[in-house]
């Protein structure tokens, strides 16, 4: 009996803590999942031609390139997976702004599991 | 042993260090996983110290640089929300006030009380998890399809 190929996900977010929070999350959802600690380094991914995820959730505030940045960068590069925002700045602006850089959705930190069960249910 | 962890989490719940944040995450536990909770809290303790010990630093500079310390804690708080910690989340929400109204006093007095959030939190989450680790795992719940 073949089992069924297990989706990929990435998760890029330069706290730890929440690195491990989303894998676990992830991973009860079904997911294979990768971690890295900042937009610049998925960017570098994807430009290597190293990047095939499912799916990428991605912090917004991060030291080196952060989320608007990286998630712009990604949809240039012709990155057509979904994306997920997660912040906890309160500033409409901003999140206005990382929306509009080319997410699928965009979450409040910490992440809800009824939330994003939901939203990747709803494909 | 399943109901006296029962009871030490609803304690811990009803007065207030945690948040149901922490449920979603015991809830995420099972057999392939399970001191999920555990490990996260043992991450948020590593990393938390590192935040704090900044911190301190830039609490240690004359005059305060607010916005330094707004970000410093910013990312303090994130973590601790995403585990649960209802009271250093608190704590840390009304630091970030201080900073933004330039309060020093109000900053200082916030972060010595935050610290003994900390300090009470990690204490009463070991012998949390010590129980939970004699008590072993409760039955499996179904995964989602």
């Amino acid at each position: 009996m073949t089992s069924a190929k297990r989706q990929s996900a990435l998760v890029v977010d330069d706290d730890p803590v929440t690195r491990i929070i989303t894998r676990g999350l992830l991973n009860y959802f079904g997911f294979e999942v990768s971690t890295l600690n900042d937009g610049i380094e998925v960017v570098n991914m994807y430009e290597a031609g190293k990047g095939h995820f499912d799916l990428i959730i991605t912090d917004m505030e991060m030291p080196v390139m952060n989320g608007i940045e990286a998630t712009k960068k990604l949809r240039s590069l012709g990155v057509g997976c979904k994306i997920i925002g997660v912040s906890s700045c309160d500033d409409e602006t901003s999140r206005r702004h990382f929306m509009e850089a080319g997410l699928d959705h965009l979450f409040y930190k910490p992440l809800n599991v009824t939330k994003l069960q939901s939203c990747l249910e709803n494909n | 042993m399943h109901r006296r962890l029962a009871s030490m989490r609803k304690s811990l719940l009803d007065q207030g260090f945690l948040d149901e944040q922490f449920i979603q995450l015991e809830e995420l536990q099972d057999d392939s996983n399970p001191n999920f909770v555990e490990e996260i809290a043992a991450s948020y303790y590593r990393d938390s110290a590192r935040q704090m010990l900044n911190i301190d630093q830039a609490l240690d500079k004359y005059p305060l640089d607010f916005a330094k310390l707004d970000n410093l804690m910013h990312q303090f708080r994130g973590s601790s929300s995403s585990i649960g910690a209802k009271k250093v989340k608190n704590e840390s929400t009304q630091f970030q006030e201080h900073c933004r109204t330039g309060n020093a006093e109000g900053c200082r007095r916030t972060y010595r009380q935050l610290k003994k959030e900390y300090a009470t939190l990690k204490k009463k989450l070991e012998a949390y998890f010590q129980l939970a680790r004699q008590a072993g795992p409760l039955e499996t719940a179904s995964r989602p399809k």
